[in-house]
């Protein structure tokens, strides 16, 4: 608040220019405190102190402005301070930050200055739920679930998302920046989920913040919400951290150095370095299936402030940090001797940052960052096999016929013949993604009147690739069944990103409105491909005006609202889906005395086309908050409102497609003995000849028949179907109890999420017959897709009342946290967008319509779903298809049959029926006791209750256990040293 | 914190507290046989009384009113009773089951099973192999070895036709959430659930007196050459369920052995939607045997009317329970509580309990006195039967102490039980018959 209060007096640049020196210092002990960082709020001007504390910040505009000084391991102080003549010998005092003060918070702490909903999570909150996966901080947002501490499972970020069962990769939505450096996993050709925090270091982390509102413009790439992490950077003491929970060990050790001054008396810089070892396992009653996380972190940071840069401070910082680890599961002596699977999480990761203080009239600061993160995924799966019959393994990725060959008559087969018996193969993945990105930002802060105005001006680079080679065997003799795909030959994935932003402050009498508006616009580059050059553009706003500071009944009040517009890039798994096959075996042979069985397969390729008329998904997000101090309670309010608009997907169709078949009756009339038979296959007509070994027959040609089918094409495609969430999200902070040094807190949320797939899409039972025998014949088209459902709807109201005690005196703060889920409904649903899609049908046997029932919603009915429409093999033209599925039950048997298995029936009374669970419960506790300056412990247990109580569905009548949606009983505890 | 922890302390006590409970009296409980709706009045008949938990089994015969008393612990029970009687050269059989017998301390305890009479069949299934065996590797198990045994039970010459057909019911495993199921009782009655789809032969079958035909229900491959604790069904006479366009995993259905002519392949139609295999439980199938009437399996199987759909997963066609020959309900071997009876009486009034993927298979009793009365068979049985798993928890062993295969291999005619109730008629053998 005292932000908004410097901003209400004018500052002007034009009455001239001074300059602010001084000094930071230890309160306790008058030391100097080292690179401390000095910031002039209003006016965008900063310095680093010196090692003897020192600071000073030229170029100063007249007029009130507000000093931040902040240092590692300081709390950070603010002080207005008012420009009219130079200021030298100013000095600052910074308390070191620790639980002997009064100030500590073990919760996420709003920021206050923000006109968008972020929320920062400190160190001293980490240490105290004793964070061993940076995901964990998820439980401290507003209506926040914890989970116990997992890190053989991947953990992702997904703001304001019910999870990653909902529609619209909500996780791949949500972007995770670890000092300014984007963890993107847009070079992944597994799937459309955000990146896997598992990687990083949870010791090295100073704090989060979480932006859940509408962000800035200069964040792009993202759908729903930016995390972003800092680590530590600073002089700091040795700290070694020990932690211990049943399925975790973890020991890290962290150091601050200062390089010292040069000859000159300049200063070196400053080095942070962290090691971690990070070992979980996933079972206690085999605790050698592990997750390993190895990771050392290195950064570098210095001001130049002198010589050239005087007047114009450049401060460098650059950070490289590496994890060696992964999941394994080599030592677990439960599993088959000789069978594991290895899956690397090895990173590399190097950033740079520049940031000029220019402090000139047309340009305050111009900030240059570049960085690279490379990922080794590399996984290997040794699989123990053995079949009493022959098994064909299919590599071949070219179009044709091709029969079973052994692989010493031919190792690059298109169909290996895999003989009946024991043996062990090892499957490798090779995945490694990269991605690069390099900014510039240029800084414009200036003061008209009382008017303060900061332009935001950037330009962003960034490229996605992937060097590694895909799947491969190290034995194809012995190999399963797969293609090669090579990532590698994949193109970059460039985007140039232009931003421009307008924040502009504006005092209204006592009052201050803040307005952001923003906008960034997009272009990626695909080159050699059909997508080529992509545009998007996104524009956001916010507000806030704070109507009441320092009142008396309520001492602050201030509403927000924000607006805007986020583009999500895609992965490599939209643009390029992995290949898929159309394999029809086309020859079934007799099984020989020593178990060969020479098949024969129709190899397809599935036609992906390229979609050049993709759009990126992107969000729609609108916001509003209220936030205001009654002096015995702080209050928090925001409301939000979000669309997912064009949600990625892979769309498919079906193409007719025939082929010739022959089986064991053609085979019947071979004459050359079983064991001389040698078969061959024509590539282009799938006649199937056998040769005689002992060469005393001629070849003899088999009879074939021919099948007529349909085949599967795929493309990435846009969804029709927005997803709609919205919610409310609460924090109530209650005024100390300082009789019994106590402090209330009440969060919680109302989460809302409805989503309907409208797409078209196509279904074929492809391992159905049809009535005559034959493939099947048909396709049917569906509103969403051949589910009972093609949606859902969810609310749900979490609260969790944190009661923290924090006794100064013996350093020692204890939280007591209540989660409870009050409200938990759900519902499928079956939207037609106007058209009906499910009928009600009165018993589990029908197939028609109820006549005169009402709608599925209801009651409680089984129900039935027809495709919108249908083509046959025979007919490619779409027909209705109830009109002719009724006509067909009167008329034609064998096409009423047929025409049967594409109708989609429940199975359940209470399918569509509203369900809600009843509420539900989990009680946690967290103590930290710090013993002197040297040493603190945490302690903490999940679900100390141990409740394994059950809980009601009103949709199915049954009581179920509440395991699975709160935490086991669990504990942990974390041994802390500086020195 | 302090209270929180007098709370947790006080619920531990508390819990603790309430672990004991007195010991109950055993209470009195009748069992009346009714058969169609009318006191079944005979005398003598054997009632089982066994705890859903597998924990305690008793026997009582019935008084002359058809009355059957125990004393038992209050408890949920299954009762069930088996009666057979013949006239002239028919032999008929009454069986029935109630599976909800809720004995309180306080209550009457008194309940009924209601009889339906069946008769004996010329075709029984002889033994059922769906357990799998050790793989030589120690690597796990293998079960891709699955066959069955249908038996000619008489001495008239016995045909096949192409409308019989092969079954299994849902769901697959005994201990499975079955659905049927509402109160505690079995929602049909007149017919039974096969799921997935059926399988019929191709052309007819005749089976002489007193011989057998084998069906490979996965594999007709000789399984030794891999796994040596398996079984050789390559053999020319096998018959195999085969059908590669519509379940194409060739584990489950590997191309037949050369040796076996195409006509022996079963046919079938899928009326599931998914499924590249027909899996029958390794562990506990309720599997029957049953010929359509008025009309052929192709065109049962084909209409949609006989369908329903379980589940996402899984439509069953209903076979009328009189159309059934024969049955065994194989019930899962440590999962006593939740093991739940498929076939109807009529079909199987009772179960055998079968462990899986040791190499086991369930092989029917040897009907002691009819099979001693062939004159032919002087000299020929041999006895001290050592087959059987009695030894074995939950296992069993054929208490006519015939040796069946040895004496067949001897020269002798054997004439199984058959009282469709498989409590009786079945035991779990070491090993297959078919294995050498």
């Amino acid at each position: 608040m005292t932000y908004f209060a410097a901003l209400l007096f004018p500052l002007s640049a034009l009455a001239g220019t001074y300059t602010f020196s001084g000094r930071v210092i230890d309160r306790k002990n008058g030391k100097p405190v080292s690179f401390a960082t000095v910031v002039l709020k209003v006016s965008g001007q900063w310095a680093v102190a010196g090692e003897d504390g020192t600071f000073s910040i030229g170029n100063i505009a007249e007029g009130k402005n507000l000093l931040s000084v902040s240092c590692l391991g300081y709390v950070e102080t603010t002080e207005e301070i008012s420009f009219s003549k130079d200021i030298s010998g100013h000095t600052i005092c910074l308390d070191e930050d620790n639980l002997a003060l009064e100030s500590v918070v073990v919760t996420a702490r709003a920021n206050e200055n923000s006109a968008t909903t972020s929320r920062t999570i400190d160190r001293t909150a980490l240490d105290h739920i004793q964070a061993m996966n940076v995901a964990d901080i998820s439980a401290l947002l507003p209506g926040g679930v914890t989970t116990n501490p997992s890190l053989v499972s991947e953990q992702r970020f997904s703001i304001r998302s019910g999870g990653a069962s909902e529609a619209g990769n909500p996780s791949f939505g949500t972007a995770v920046e670890v000092d300014g450096v984007r963890l993107s996993n847009n070079g992944s050709f597994s799937g459309t989920e955000g990146v896997a925090t598992n990687n990083i270091a949870s010791t090295d982390i100073e704090s989060v913040e979480v932006i859940s509102g509408v962000p800035s413009v200069e964040y792009g790439d993202i759908n729903s919400g930016i995390v972003k992490i800092n680590t530590r950077k600073g002089v700091t003491p040795y700290m070694v951290t020990m932690s211990s929970n049943p399925k975790t060990k973890q020991v890290s050790a962290s150091k601050g150095f200062s390089l010292g001054t040069d000859g000159r008396g300049r200063t070196k810089g400053v080095v942070n370095a962290n090691i971690e070892y990070t070992r979980a396992i996933s079972d206690l009653m085999s605790p050698y299936t592990s997750y390993d996380r190895k990771q050392l972190s290195l950064t570098w940071s210095n001001t130049f402030s002198s010589g050239i840069f005087t007047d114009a401070p450049l401060r460098i910082s650059a950070s490289v940090a590496g994890n060696l680890g992964g999941y394994d599961s080599k030592a677990d002596p439960d599993a088959f001797i000789g069978t594991y699977t290895k899956r690397s999480d090895n990173m590399l990761r190097g950033n740079f940052t520049l940031d000029w203080l220019l402090s000139r009239k047309w340009i305050t600061n111009l900030e240059l960052k570049g960085s690279v993160v490379y990922n080794d995924r590399q996984s290997e799966s040794r699989t123990n096999y053995s079949s009493a019959a022959a098994t064909v393994a299919l590599h071949g990725r070219e179009e044709g016929y091709f029969v079973a060959q052994k692989y010493e008559t031919d190792p690059d087969a298109a169909a290996i013949l895999i003989p009946a018996g024991y043996r062990y193969n090892t499957m490798c993945v090779d995945d490694r993604p990269l991605n690069y990105s390099l900014s510039l930002k240029a800084g414009w802060i200036r003061s008209f009147g009382k008017v303060n105005n900061r332009v935001k001006l950037g330009a962003e680079w960034t490229g996605d690739k992937n060097f590694g080679h895909g799947q491969y065997s190290e034995d194809m003799s012995t190999a399963p069944g797969f293609r090669e795909w090579d990532y590698s030959l994949i193109p970059f994935m460039n985007n140039l990103a232009a931003y421009l932003e307008e924040n502009v402050h504006i005092p209204l009498g006592r009052t201050l409105l803040s307005l952001t508006a923003g906008i960034r616009g997009e272009n990626t580059f695909i080159r050699g491909s059909v997508y080529g050059n992509t545009s998007s553009v996104s524009p956001r706003f916010n507000a806030k005006y704070t109507i009441i500071r320092e009142g008396n009944a309520v001492r602050n009040l201030s509403v927000r609202a924000g607006w805007g517009t986020a583009v999500k890039l895609p992965s490599f798994s939209i643009l390029y889906p992995t290949p898929s096959y159309e394999d029809i075996r086309v020859f079934n042979p007799t099984t020989s005395a020593d178990g060969s069985a020479y098949y024969a397969y129709y190899v397809r390729p599935r036609t992906i086309e390229y979609n050049g008329n993709l759009r990126w998904q992107k969000s729609r997000q609108a916001e509003i908050g209220i936030d205001a101090d009654f002096g015995i309670v702080k209050v928090s309010l925001s409301g939000y409102y979000s669309r997912i608009l064009d949600s990625y997907f892979i769309g498919s169709d079906y193409e007719r497609f025939s082929y010739n078949y022959t089986d064991q009756t053609n085979l019947e009339l071979c004459t050359i003995p079983v064991e001389d038979r040698i078969f061959s296959i024509d590539r282009e007509t799938g006649i199937v000849t056998v040769n005689d070994a002992s060469g005393k027959m001629k070849p003899q040609v088999l009879g074939h028949s021919i099948r007529n089918s349909f085949v599967r094409t795929s493309y990435a495609d846009n969804s029709i179907s927005p997803i709609t969430r919205y919610g409310l999200e609460w924090v109530l902070d209650f005024k100390k109890i300082r009789a019994i040094n106590t402090t209330v807190r009440i969060d919680g949320s109302f989460y809302g999420y409805r989503s309907a797939d409208m797409n078209i899409i196509p279904s074929y039972p492809s391992i159905s017959l049809s009535a005559d025998g034959s493939p099947f014949k048909y396709v049917g088209y569906y509103i969403g897709g051949d589910s009972v459902s093609n949606g859902r709807e969810t609310m749900t109201v979490n609260t969790n009342l944190t009661v923290t005690t924090h006794i100064p005196r013996i350093r020692l703060i204890l939280s007591l946290r209540l989660e409870a889920t009050l409200h938990d409904y759900s519902r499928y649903l079956s939207d037609g967008d106007g058209i009906v899609r499910s009928y009600v049908r009165e018993g589990q046997q029908d197939y028609f319509p109820l006549e005169g029932a009402g709608d599925i919603y209801s009651g409680r009915y089984y129900t039935v779903m027809y495709p919108k429409y249908y083509v046959s093999f025979d007919n490619p033209e779409p027909r209705d298809f109830l009109e002719d599925f009724k006509w067909a039950a009167e008329n034609d048997r064998q096409l009423y049959t047929d025409l049967s298995r594409l109708v989609v029936r429940s199975n359940y009374l209470y399918f569509f029926s509203k369900d809600y669970i009843s509420p539900y419960f989990s009680a946690n506790f967290s103590v930290t006791k710090e013993i002197g300056d040297m040493a603190s412990v945490s302690v903490y247990a999940n679900n100390f209750f141990n409740n394994y109580g059950q809980v009601y569905s009103t949709r199915t009548g049954q009581y179920s256990s509440v395991t699975g949606r709160i935490p086991s009983f669990f504990y942990g505890l974390t041994l802390r040293l500086k020195f | 914190m302090k209270k929180f922890i007098i709370l947790a302390l006080a619920a531990v006590f508390a819990a603790a507290a309430c672990e004991k409970t007195p010991a109950e009296p055993p209470v009195q409980v009748s069992v009346n046989l009714l058969y169609d709706g009318q006191p079944f009045e005979t005398e003598g008949v054997t009632v089982n009384l066994s705890d859903l938990n597998g924990s305690a089994s008793y026997q009582a015969t019935t008084d002359a009113s058809g009355c059957a008393v125990f004393q038992v612990l209050p408890g949920i029970y299954s009762a069930s009773a088996t009666y057979s009687v013949s006239e002239g050269s028919d032999l008929f059989i009454y069986n029935g089951i109630n599976s909800n017998v809720s004995v309180s301390a306080a209550g009457d305890n008194i309940f009924e099973i209601n009889l339906v009479q069946s008769e004996s069949n010329q075709i029984l299934i002889k033994e059922l192999y769906i357990g799998g065996c050790p793989k030589d590797d120690g690597s796990g198990y293998y079960q891709f070895d699955k066959y069955v045994i249908l038996y000619n039970n008489s001495a008239e010459e016995a045909t096949l036709t192409t409308n019989f057909s092969i079954g299994m019911c849902s769901p697959a495993n005994s201990n499975a959430t079955n659905k049927y199921y509402e109160g505690g009782v079995l929602t049909y009655t007149d017919w039974i659930p096969a799921y997935c789809s059926i399988w019929w032969f191709q052309e007819p079958v005749t089976i002489a007196p007193y011989s057998q035909i084998v069906v490979a229900l996965n594999g007709a491959i000789d399984h030794t050459q891999t796994y040596s604790q398996s079984v050789d069904l390559s053999d020319p006479e096998y018959y195999v369920t085969y059908a590669p366009e519509i379940y194409t995993n060739v584990n489950y259905h590997p191309a037949p052995s050369a040796n076996i002519p195409s006509s022996h392949y079963l046919q079938t139609y899928k009326y599931n939607a998914f499924g590249n295999a027909w899996v029958l439980s390794n562990n506990s199938p309720a599997f029957f045997v049953f010929s359509t009437e008025g009309r052929t399996p192709s065109d049962f199987s084909q209409d949609p009317g006989v369908l329903q759909e379980v589940n996402a997963a899984a439509t069953d066609a209903m076979v009328p329970v009189d159309w059934v020959i024969d049955g065994i309900e194989v019930f899962r071997a440590t999962y006593d509580a939740d093991n739940q009876k498929r076939l109807l009486p009529a079909v199987d009034a009772g179960n055998v309990t079968f462990k899986a993927q040791l190499g086991y298979s369930l092989y029917r009793n040897v009907d002691k006195e009819a099979t001693e009365a062939l004159p032919e068979n002087e000299g020929l049985l041999v006895y001290n039967y050592s087959g059987g798993t009695e030894s074995e928890a939950e296992g069993s062993t054929d208490p006519s102490g015939i040796d069946a295969e040895a004496s067949i291999a001897n020269g002798a005619r054997i004439i199984y039980k058959d009282t469709n109730n498989s409590s009786n008629d079945f035991h779990q053998r070491r090993t297959a018959s078919l294995r050498k």
